[in-house]
Order: structure tokens, then sequence, then C-alpha cells
């Protein structure tokens, strides 16, 4: 016979230790013994703030009832009238107790069923005329508590009370009360844990044919890296050998020094990929691949099945487990010795986008440039062309390669000089929709779709037009920038051994530090006196307008005067002012430029830190208040229970502050959720309103225009 | 007590009928709700309607609110739960699947009362059908003028089959199952007909409770109705004093038309001798207000008497033909001597009724008890003194009928909570001695179980 526990466990999970010390030390239980009459007894359980039941007023109540029938009987009439009070608290209380009482006492569950009508809609509170009574946190505690209980009382004693069994199909069936069904999900899980280890245990029985297959699967892969590595690894010591030589090594004494170069060497450990070692490389990323996201996964997932499945004969598990665990530590192994030598799935990523990544850190660097003539140009050209109303379509047949100069094209050689020598200046822009209207001045048909079709979605006007005007608001012109192919000069330094190093980086070079240009011998030429040039290698390199590309500096100016717009002229004065004030300032205004690059972008990220900061700050807060709002369980119940009990046993010995008393747990308070929820609500609702609004002017508008939204 | 019930039985000290007499009080006494039996409700909405079937007493017959009739057979159970809780499942249900079943609520089902191959069910779609038992198939069916609140077959009849019909229409019909047709249209009533109770003394007297609170005899072989119970008048006692009526002018001779009522007026025992002298004036009163014939075309004042202040709900005679019960929307019980037509001013205990629906109201045979749906719980009155006998609580909802079958002794009530509980006769002693023959540890034995 079961017995039942689970209901003084409930109780005792209940309460907290510190609460059974206060109640041990409060002077109610110590007269206890004194008392013991049921009715003031079960009075004085009930008429308390705490969240339970004091567990020795509990034994005493338990001890007297088990003394007589008659004192059942007074704890039943009392508990039913306890139940009816107005106050959700003292409720739970005395459910507590009946729940007690019900579980060891035949006499008490005979009351209790035939009183069941009456005593359930007190405690489940499932007529909506009578709903449980305030405070509602106890109330949704009770009606919790009640149906565990009733589910609790249905499985045990369910056979020998009519009463019970009506109870609890009229709640599911007509009251639609949601039952917690521990007991089912217990059985439930119990049914899902032995499906899984019956699919676990059919698992490793496959393993036990495939580990063998499995093992040398992953075996081949990582001696394939192994080799791999090998291979590149005897060509990255030749490499090191080429790049520095033993006398090299030798003349380096000192120890800073050669703990700097060993860094600068770790720093640098990446092996170029060339043209002879390219194979070597893709095979070992590809093994690499097929180890990391494979193997590894499948090792991983293995390990866990073993882990998890529950096998009577456990040997074959065990020494599966350690082969895999050995195999999994391989390939850690493998892994790491890729990672040392850069070759690591990010790198290659990385090596795949890192132009663009450069890239973009030029491109700001290129906004601070003086404008390129072409861009200028070429902006120009765009709106002055749509002005006269040339009506050529650029478009045509014409390569839509934006770098190159314009050229009369073959097809226009045998035009009149005057057309050919527009169509030389004429620039090449790559089709737009812009271009598919140039120069038509008309309106243009809204609805011409060319088809004689019954319009669904309401009657079409046909002869809607779009006013030319409102096109040439629309008419924008836009292109996608398309970065220039760069190429990376070698790096020119003289070597010990002879020649000039090969070695192609963007910036710095790993041995010879930065790249400067360098005549023949590899001796740097000194940058200050060929400023122009550096200027134009600056704009040649880095500037976004692939017009400017192709055009030498010198031929620059000669292009600009040739075209005769006026405007143009203005932009070259611009221009040659700019350039002028350069050549008047020449290391000032680069350096000062790169300063306020520097500058913009430290004020950027600290203004980004500080906003970052702030919404930081902001997001904290929020998660205070609402963790604080959710610890409330509902609303309205920052009832005074809900505190440790620590603090309020201290505000009750000082006496500072009124202890709580069940009249004051029916007094509302609101609480930081009510009042988030009120603001809410009252965002929302003017939300609403505008929506509301402006949906109905939306409406309005379409009713009067029908087609033309 | 009940040994020595025996024990005189054996010795020829007890009549056999007094002794049965007396075990049926006794077990009528101790009803309580049974955990060893139970019927598996299939309706989905109130039940409305319960009968058991008057030939056999083995088979129940329900109705409910959601169109659906169902028949349980009470003595043998489907199966058994636990070992020992019998449970009855419908072996015939109709609902709102069946072809020809109804649309809505039905709102009476019984019994064919000469054999269970037929049974008939009224609904509030107007229809009054006539279904075959073993076929389940619709035999007949009568169309109303409105919503049918009630229907009644005579149980004594033999030279007729009539089902008497109550609709929200004014009139009574009576419908045929012999010709299909309707014989008869009872006006009288000025509002619907809430409940019909056949005479259990008389093939041709029916009974008729109306909306306007009255209650109406009619005698189905003459026109018009030949009374109207009057609340105001009455006496006290069961039975008007026997002096009086036999030396007096004899009206009440010619006020009955069937011969059974004045055969039953033969049985006026001593209780009259109870009467005082100083009521028998009273009676005298009442008697003379009664001067006037009233049959046919009863005088308007006559015409326009009432039974209750709203609605009669509720209507049953005792089995012997002699009262008439009847509930109304105005929470009283009255009883009614049939004879005289006088309320016997019983006062039962104060009750609340459901005044919308019509009301299943059950008496035991002796006539010693009556159960009245009140409310949520079925309260138990002695007929006589009015007195609250028994509350029987275990319905979560509005009980809308109960029926007393007096071959087992077990009560059956019908609720808004779609159950069907059964009441039997609680000996404890006995069910502890099953319970332990039966049990085998299927479930946790039903003990004190005092850990500390």
């Amino acid at each position: 016979m079961p017995r039942p526990t689970a209901s003084t466990s409930s109780f005792a999970g209940r309460r907290g230790p510190a609460d059974e010390a206060e109640l041990c030390s409060a002077p109610s239980s110590s007269s206890a013994a004194g008392d013991s009459s049921m009715a003031s007894l079960i009075e004085r359980a009930t008429s308390t703030t705490a969240p339970a039941v004091d567990p020795v007023l509990l034994r005493a109540i338990k001890s007297s009832a088990r003394a007589s029938d008659a004192a059942i009987r007074d704890a039943f009439r009392l508990i039913l009238s306890l139940m009816s009070k107005p106050h959700a608290h003292v409720r739970l209380l005395a459910f507590s107790i009946a729940d007690e009482l019900f579980m060891r006492s035949k006499l008490f569950r005979s009351l209790l069923a035939d009183g069941l009508d009456a005593f359930l809609p007190l405690a489940v509170g499932f007529r909506r005329a009578n709903p449980l009574p305030p405070p509602t946190a106890s109330a949704a505690l009770l009606r919790k508590a009640a149906v565990q209980a009733l589910e609790r009382w249905h499985h045990l004693f369910g056979a020998h009370y009519r009463q019970l069994r009506l109870a609890v199909e009229y709640l599911k069936e007509s009251a639609r009360v949601q039952f917690p069904g521990l007991r089912a999900t217990v059985e439930a899980r119990a049914a899902r844990e032995a499906r899984t280890q019956e699919i676990l245990a059919a698992k490793v029985g496959q393993l036990r044919e495939n580990l063998a297959s499995i093992k040398a699967e992953i075996r081949s892969t990582m001696d394939e890296i192994r080799n791999a590595l090998e291979i590149i690894r005897t060509e990255y010591d030749k490499f090191e050998g080429y790049a520095n030589d033993e006398d090299a090594e030798q003349e380096i004494v000192s120890l800073s020094m050669r703990s700097i170069r060993m860094a600068s060497l770790m720093a640098g450990e990446w092996v170029p990929e060339t043209q002879e070692n390219e194979a070597v490389f893709d095979a070992l990323r590809e093994a690499y691949r097929l180890l990391v996201s494979k193997h590894l996964v499948t090792v991983q997932e293995w390990i866990s099945v073993l882990v998890r499945v529950n096998l009577p004969d456990n040997r074959f598990r065990d020494s599966a487990l350690k082969e895999f665990i050995d195999v999994k530590n391989e390939i850690r192994a493998v892994r790491g010795r890729c990672s040392e030598l850069g070759l690591d799935l990010d790198n290659i990523h990385r090596r795949k986008g890192g132009q663009g990544e450069e890239d973009d850190e030029f491109w700001v660097e290129g906004n601070i440039e003086a404008p390129s003539p072409a861009r200028v140009q070429n902006s120009v050209d765009v709106s002055t062309s749509k002005d006269t109303r040339k009506g050529t379509r650029a478009v045509g047949g014409v390569k839509s390669d934006t770098g190159k100069a314009p050229v009369a094209s073959d097809g226009t050689g045998n035009l009149d000089p005057e057309k050919s020598k527009l169509f030389a200046e004429a620039p090449v822009l790559p089709w737009s929709s812009v271009l598919d209207r140039w120069g038509s001045s008309g309106d243009a048909y809204v609805n011409q779709r060319g088809l004689e079709l019954e319009s669904h979605w309401g009657r079409v006007d046909n002869d809607a037009v779009i006013p030319a005007a409102k096109i040439a608001e629309l008419n924008v012109h836009s292109s996608v920038y398309r970065e220039a192919p760069v190429e990376i000069p070698p790096c020119h330094a003289p070597l010990k051994k002879g020649g000039l190093c090969q070695r192609r980086d963007l910036k710095v070079c790993p041995f010879h530090g930065p790249i400067v240009p360098r005549d023949a011998e590899g001796n740097p030429i000194q940058q200050r006196s060929g400023s122009s040039d550096a200027e134009v290698n600056i704009v040649e390199h880095h500037d976004v307008d692939g017009n400017s590309n192709e055009l030498p500096g010198t031929s620059d100016r000669d292009y600009m005067e040739e075209t005769s717009s006026s405007r143009m002229t203005d932009a070259n004065n611009n221009y040659d002012d700019i350039v002028g004030t350069q050549d008047v300032s020449k290391i000032t205004v680069e350096q000062l430029a790169r300063q306020a690059i520097k500058n913009v972008r430290k004020r950027d990220m600290d203004h980004k830190a500080q906003e970052r900061a702030q919404r930081a700050r902001i997001r904290q807060h929020n998660e205070d208040v609402l963790r604080e709002a959710a610890i409330a369980s509902t609303s309205h119940s920052a009832a005074a229970y809900e505190q440790p009990p620590v603090v309020r046993r201290q505000q009750g010995r000082r006496g500072k502050r009124k202890a709580p008393t069940l009249a004051s747990m029916l007094k509302k308070k609101v609480t930081t959720k009510d009042r988030i929820a009120e603001r809410l609500l009252n965002t929302r609702a003017t939300d609403a309103t505008i929506r509301e609004v402006s949906h109905n002017e939306d409406m309005s508008y379409r009713e009067a225009f029908p087609n033309q939204w | 007590m009940w040994l020595e019930e025996v024990r005189g039985r054996e010795r020829g000290e007890l009549r056999a009928r007094r002794f049965e007499a007396s075990a049926r009080a006794r077990r009528a006494a101790s009803l309580a709700l049974s955990n060893r039996k139970e019927f598996a409700t299939p309706h989905h909405g109130a039940v409305n309607s319960l009968q058991v079937d008057l030939t056999e007493g083995r088979y129940l017959l329900s109705g409910a609110s959601d169109g659906s009739a169902a028949v349980f057979d009470v003595w043998n159970a489907t199966e058994y739960e636990a070992g020992f809780i019998a449970k009855h499942r419908n072996i015939l249900l109709v609902d709102k699947q069946h072809q020809n079943g109804h649309k809505f609520a039905v709102s009476a089902a019984v019994w064919y009362p000469v054999d269970t191959g037929l049974f008939v069910t009224a609904s509030f779609d107007q229809y009054v059908k006539v279904w075959d038992t073993n076929s389940t198939q619709v035999v007949m069916e009568f169309k109303m003028p409105g919503k049918v609140y009630t229907a009644a077959m005579s149980p004594t009849a033999t030279t007729h089959m009539l089902i008497a019909t109550g609709s929200a229409d004014v009139q009574v019909r009576l419908c045929d199952i012999a010709s299909g047709a309707f014989t008869h249209t009872l006006s009288g009533h000025r509002d619907g007909i809430m409940s019909l109770e056949w005479s259990a003394s008389s093939e041709w007297i029916l009974m008729s409770g109306g909306c306007d609170g009255a209650i109406r005899f009619w005698d189905i072989r003459r026109a018009g109705c030949f009374r109207v119970l009057d609340q105001s008048l009455s006496q006290l006692g069961r039975r008007p004093p026997l002096l009086k009526s036999t030396t007096g002018n004899g009206h009440t001779d010619s006020l009955g038309p069937s011969p059974s009522t004045r055969r039953s007026g033969q049985k006026r025992t001593g209780i009259s001798k109870k009467n005082s002298p100083a009521l028998h004036k009273i009676q005298n009163l009442t008697h003379g207000q009664m001067q006037q014939r009233l049959h046919p075309g009863l005088s308007s004042s006559q015409n326009r008497a009432t039974a209750h202040y709203g609605a009669v709900t509720g209507l049953r005679t005792t089995t012997d033909g002699m009262y008439l019960l009847s509930s109304g929307s105005d929470s009283r019980l009255r009883l009614w001597d049939i004879d005289s037509g006088c309320n016997t001013l019983v006062n039962f205990e104060a009750m609340r009724l459901q005044t919308g629906k019509p009301l299943q109201l059950a008496v035991t045979k002796d006539p010693s008890l009556v159960f009245i749906p009140c409310m949520a719980s079925i309260k138990a009155y002695n007929l006589w003194s009015g007195t609250t006998f028994r509350t029987f609580r275990g319905h979560y909802e509005l009980v809308n009928c109960c029926y007393y079958s007096e071959q087992d002794q077990e009560l059956y009530t019908g609720s808004n909570d779609r159950q069907i509980l059964v009441w039997s006769p609680s000996t404890p002693a006995f069910t502890e001695m099953e319970d332990d023959d039966k049990r085998h540890g299927l479930s946790a034995a039903d003990e004190d179980n005092w850990s500390d």
C-alpha cells in the first residue's frame, strides 16, 4: 500500500528554513501544547499570513484529530466554514489542513466526499458566479493546490468514492479545468525514455558493425592532412631559409632583438600560398574541412550516444567510448597543428573576402582626397545632357565597360564631324531607366499593359498618366560601384643574398617593413620629392571612381580643358586650387588628412562606445524592473509575505512596521508590473488611434482615387 | 430491527405485504449515491428526462438537451471498473447523427407503457417522434405547432394509444399512434403547457399544468376541461371528512367522472377521524363554493383559478391515483386531493425550484416520500408532513429530472452537468464485505492512515 507522502513533502517544500525558525520562535506555537482543542488549533493555524500552515500546529491538529471521531467532525465543520470565508489565503490554509486530514482519516474522507459539491467550488472557484476571493496570489495558489490534490485523491481513493470520480469528470469535461496531469506526464516521460533507450541501443548495435570502418575513414583523412602538412612544412622551411640565413641568425645577438624577431616570425607564420603549393593547400583545406565538419561531429555524436545508452553489457560501450575519445583527441591535435600553421577555416574565408576589407579602409581615405575630375565630369554630364536633350541613348549597343574613355565607335565613323565629335565626348554609362526615358518629355501612361483585361481590383482608368514633371523628379541616375583591379606591387627590398624581395604585401612586408617605392636597386625613393607622383598614385590606386583610374595625371588637365562645358571649368578651377594648396604645403596636408581620419574615427568609436554603454544601462534597468515584476507572481500582489522572511522578522521585532495581517493582504498594491502594463496599454491605445485615423484617411483617399495609389 | 422483521415473517406474525412494504420503505430511506453503479453518459447536454420501462423495470430511457436519447440496461453492467464498479453504458443511442434524429433538445422521452418495443421522444424542434427500439428507426412523427415541452402516455390505458403532448402552444394535443393523427385538441390553457400527467386510476383522465399557473383536468371522452385546481380552495388533512361527504348533497360524486375516483373515495379510512369538528365548517364552506355545476362550460371565475403563482413546472400523481403533486415556478410544491380538487395545505419546507424548465418529480409507491429536484440537489420530502427527509447532493449543476424505480428502490437523477446518477440503498456492512472480497489490492485501501 503506497503511503501518501506526497502531501507532506509538498508542504515541507513550501516552507523555508528561516520561516520555520520564525514560526517556532513565535509565541503561538509555544502555547500550542497547552490548548489542544480542535477549533482553536485550526483557528490559529489559518489566521496567519504565512504561506503554509505551521508544521507544529499541523502536527497538533493531526494528533487531536486522531484521538476521536468527534474531533474530526469538528474539524470538518470548521474547515468547511473557513473555506467559505471571503479570503483566499484563509481558504488556502484551510484547504491544506483538509488535504492532510483527507489523506489520513477515513471518516474525514467520507464527510468530505458527501460535501464535495459544496467544497469544490470554494476551493477551485470554477463557478463564474462566485470566483475565488482576493488576494489573487493566494487564490492562484489555492486553485493549483486544489486541482493537484483532487487529482491525487482521485488516483488514490477514486475507486471508493463516486463523488471524487464525479468531481474530476465534471471539472475535466464540463468546467474545463486544466488538470496538471502529473501522473500522466511522469508516465509519458518514462515511455519516452524507454523509446530513446531503444533507439540508442539500436544505434549502438549498428556501431558495433561499423566501428572499424568509421575509424579507418577518419584515420585516412587525418593521414592525408598530416602528409599535406609535411609537404608544406618542408616548403616553409625552405622559405624560411630563403628569408633569413644562418648568418642573419647569428647577427642577432641581443636577447631582446631575438625575441622581437621571433614574435614577428610567429605573427607572420603564414605559409604563403603560391602556385607551386596551391594543389597541396587545396587538398589540405578539403581534408581539413572534412575532418572538422564531418568527422569531428560524428565522433562527438557517437560519444554522446555511448554516454547516454544504457546497455546490459557495458564492455563494448566502454571500449568504443575509449576509442572514440582517443580519436577525438587525435582530431583535436591535428586541428591544433593546422591552426598553428594559420590554416583555419576562418583564415580560408578571410583569404577570400580579404580584399573587400582592405578596400573599405581605402575608401575612407579616398574620400578626403581631392574630388577626382573624372567623377565630377560624370555627374555633371548626366545633368547637362538631360538639359540639352541630346536625344542619344548611350545605351544601345555600346559596351557598358565604365573604365574606358569614350571613343567613337565604328558605327559612327560615317557621320558628320559634329555628331562624331559629340559621340566622342559622350560618356558610356551602364543602362538604367533614366536612359530608357532619355529625352522623352511626354507623360507616361500608367495602365498600359497591352492586355485588355478586366482588373479584379476595381475599375481601371486607362487614361491615367504620370505627368512629365513627376517623371523628371523620379529620374535619378544611379550606378553600382565597381572596384578597380589592384596590382599589388612587390616589396623590392634588397636581400642579403642578392636580388629583390618578391613578396607582395599591401602595406607592410613582414620582413622589410612598410612598402615604399623603390628604384631598380631596391633603394627607397625619397617620397617627398616625388610628391605629385605619390598624389597621383593614391588617386590611381584608391579612388572610387573607375573613370579616373586610367587617366594619367598629366593628361588629366588636358582632357578637362577639352570639354567645353562651362561648369566643367569651374570644377577645374576648384581642382586647381586644391592642387595648388597641396603644392604649397604638401606634407602637412597629407599628415593632417591622416590625423583627421584618425580623429574622426576615434571620436566615432568613442561615441559608439558611449551609446552602447547607455543602451546597456537601459537594458539592465529594464531587466531589473521586469524581474522584480515577475517575482511578484501576479499583479496587485506585492503582499507582505512575499518579502524574505528574515527581513519581515526584523521588522516585526523592532515594531517599526505593523505585522502583516490577513486584512492587509486584501489591499491592492500597485506594483511596477501594473504601472508598466498601464503605460503599455496607454501607448498602445494612442498607437491604435493614430493607426485608425491614418487608415481612415487612406481609405477615403482610395475611395476618391481608386487607381492612383 | 431488520432481523426482527424476518423473524416475525417466519413466525407468520407479519403479513407478506407488510413485510415487503417495510423492506421497501427501509431501503428507500437509506438511499445514497451509489459507488457500485454508474451510468456512463453518452449525452453532451443536460439530461431532461428519465424513465425506466414499465413492463420489465430494466431499461432506463434518457433524453438530453443535445437532441439525443439513450437506453441503458439497469440490471446488467457493460463492464466493471476496478473490479466492483459496475459501469452501465448505453445500449442504444439516437442523436443528431441519426438520420431521423432530433435537431434540438429532447425535452421528454417516455416508454410505450405496454412493452419496450416503442418509445416516444418530444423535442424543441417541434416534433414528437415514435421510435422502434429494436431497429432504432422512427415509426411515426407528429409535427407540433411549437416547442414540445412534455409528452405523456397513460400507464393504465387499455383502450387507447394516445400520446398527450404539451407544447408552447396553448392547446394540449393527443396524438394517436394507431392512426398517426391528432385525435384531440384540448383548449383551455392561456399559455404553453409545461407538464402533463395521466391519471393513475382512470385511463380517460388527463391532467395538465400550464405556464399560466393552472392545472386542468380533462376527460378525453368529453369536450372541455372539467376541473381547474384552485390554490385557495383547500382542505385540511388528506381527505374531506367522511361524514360530511356522505351526508351532504353528494355533488362530489357527480363531479368525478371516473368510476375509479369514486371507488377510491370508498377507501376513506379513519384518518378523517382526526379532523376536528371545527374544520368541518371550513370544509362546508369550500364545498359551498363548489355548488355551481362546472362542467361543461365552467364559469368564468372558476376558469381563471390558478394552482401556482407562475408556471406549473411538474405534475406527478401518487401510484394509487388519489393525490396529485405539483411544482411551480413560485418554488412551491402542492399536494392536491384529486377527488375533491382541493389543496391539502401540506407545507413543504423551504425549497428553491428551477423555474424555466419542466421538472420531473418522483414519488415512492406507498406513497411516503417525494423526490424533488431543487436546483443542484435533490430533496426527499415526507409526503404527508412536508418535512425534509433528506437532501441528495452530488450533481454540480441544476437537476432536471428524477425517477424512482420502485422495483430496485433506486433513484435516478439527471442534471445539466450531463450526468445520470444512481442513488441506491446503502447497506454499509454489506458493501464493506464485498469490498474485501473483490478488491485484491487493486487500489489503495480506504482506511485510516495516520503516519504520526
